[in-house]
């Protein structure tokens, strides 16, 4: 279809974003809804994602995919705990980089047990361990995501993981995994 | 249990999630659709600073019989025209989008299978509100290619309207543009701000804490477009010397750029960019700013 100049402040809006909805919008849901782990954050989450890949489809930039939404996403998510973070900061003492070496743990985790874990943690634990576990990325990708140089993003991984078995070992039940 | 090095690392890898498609509650997914829609349908970010009128952000659906012969029946009398092309359903036309007047209308053939109806004798169900320069050369052309007025122009305290009913079966509310709904920016107006930070996410974090400012990242590292300000604004990270600069609305970029090189500026290459024509300049004293020719 045309493009005639008269329309370039305003594109005709791409029908391909409404084409994929069906299709991406379980993707983003289903990325969003265990990282989130409230049903009424992932569907804000997943409006704010959509919205911004309308803003981004009407800025000329390329036909939205999935994976790009869950990129999206993703930055939402990382928001939404960074604003927490920034809440709960002045409640809390910072943690500073008192621990900086782990025991060796090699228990196997309770998967259910865990996720319960991951929603007690600080907003700022829970987005390294999210992202560097829960969507497997590579250190740097998670200093990028969080604006973190590397070595910052690797001690705070390391704070991270000591107090995500602090919280862990703490719930265990008395009769041990089951 | 092995005799390797443990590896902090390894119990937590079992925690990982691949993304697993889950629905969401089909009410929040129809909800959101709807929004998209209506959003998809707005006019560019760039336009919206004086889109003020109450009417543009509601979008009337039409149905009508003869779905084909409504949508040039419309160019003729109001001159809309089709935006993309009309989503054809054999001999339907399942969904086609018009923009009149900077508005915008959805139009369809009945789907008498979703309880979707043509207006049937009695009076029409929806009215349409529609801002145009000249009411009375309107409702003449309107009525010349087979309206009926149903009130003709008269001069009311919020601005000369009067109402029709197209061919189709439709009421129409013709009303003279409110003065202010001056839809395009004027030339010389900001309409973009770019900041230019050694690192734009810290920025963002920045101004988010101060002002609230969400962004989502933009087509270049560290590059984000900030979601609701308006002008625009945009933030550039990776630049050793932080500063703004702003984007000025010009008509003609070629003129505007003779312009700055004549007043003693400085205008680097015009480049095409999503919105239309850019250059980025200095003044005389070596302040930067981008000129914009949008559209």
């Amino acid at each position: 279809m045309g493009s005639p100049r008269s329309r370039a402040v305003a594109p005709p809006p791409d029908p391909g974003l409404l084409s994929l909805y069906d299709r991406a919008l379980p993707e983003v849901y289903g990325y969003l809804l265990p990282r989130c782990g409230q049903r009424a954050l992932a569907e804000d989450l997943t409006a704010e994602t959509f919205l911004a890949a309308v803003r981004a489809e009407a800025d000329g930039g390329p036909p939205t995919t999935v994976a790009w939404l869950i990129g999206v996403a993703r930055h939402k998510l990382v928001d939404h705990w960074r604003r927490l973070e920034r809440e709960e900061r002045g409640l809390r003492l910072l943690d500073g980089g008192a621990h900086h070496s782990e025991d060796p743990w090699d228990d196997q985790l309770d998967i259910l047990r865990a996720r319960e874990v991951l929603v007690q943690l600080s907003p700022g634990h829970r987005a390294a361990l999210t992202l560097r576990y829960l969507d497997d990325l590579p250190v740097p990708r998670v200093a990028a995501l969080l604006g973190r140089t590397l070595h910052a993003t690797e001690a705070l991984l390391v704070r991270a993981r000591t107090a995500f078995r602090i919280q862990y070992e703490s719930t265990e039940q008395p009769g041990g995994a089951s | 249990m092995t005799s390797s090095a443990p590896d902090p690392e390894r119990p937590f890898r079992s925690l990982a999630r691949p993304a697993v498609p889950v629905s969401p509650d089909p009410a929040f997914a129809t909800a959101l659709r709807e929004r998209l829609r209506r959003a998809l349908l707005r006019p560019h970010p760039i336009t919206t600073e004086s889109r003020s009128t109450a009417m543009s952000t509601l979008i009337p659906y039409l149905v009508v019989h003869d779905a084909r012969a409504a949508l040039t029946w419309y160019a003729e009398a109001f001159g809309a025209h089709t935006v993309g092309d009309p989503y054809l359903d054999g001999d339907r036309v399942g969904h086609a989008e018009l923009e009149i007047a900077g508005a915008t209308l959805y139009l369809a053939d009945p789907y008498p299978e979703y309880g979707l109806e043509g207006p049937g004798d009695g009076k029409p169900p929806v009215s349409l509100h529609l801002s145009v320069p000249d009411v009375d050369a309107v409702m003449s052309r309107a009525e010349s290619a087979g309206a009926t007025i149903e009130r003709p122009a008269t001069d009311e305290p919020y601005g000369r309207g009067g109402r029709l009913i197209d061919p189709y079966g439709h009421r129409w509310m013709v009303q003279s543009a409110p003065a202010d709904a001056e839809p395009a920016p004027k030339p010389g107006d900001p309409v973009y701000l770019t900041l230019n930070v050694p690192d734009g996410r810290r920025a963002l974090d920045f101004y988010g804490a101060v002002l609230g400012w969400t962004a989502v990242p933009g087509r270049v590292p560290d590059g984000w477009q900030v979601e609701g300000p308006t002008p625009m604004v945009g933030i550039g990270g990776g630049s050793d010397e932080p500063g703004t600069v702003p984007m000025y609305a010009v008509d003609d970029i070629e003129v505007a750029v003779a312009a700055v090189r004549t007043a003693g500026g400085e205008a680097g290459e015009i480049d095409r960019q999503s919105y239309g024509l850019g250059v980025l300049c200095r003044d005389d004293q070596g302040l930067p700013f981008w000129l914009g020719q949008l559209g």
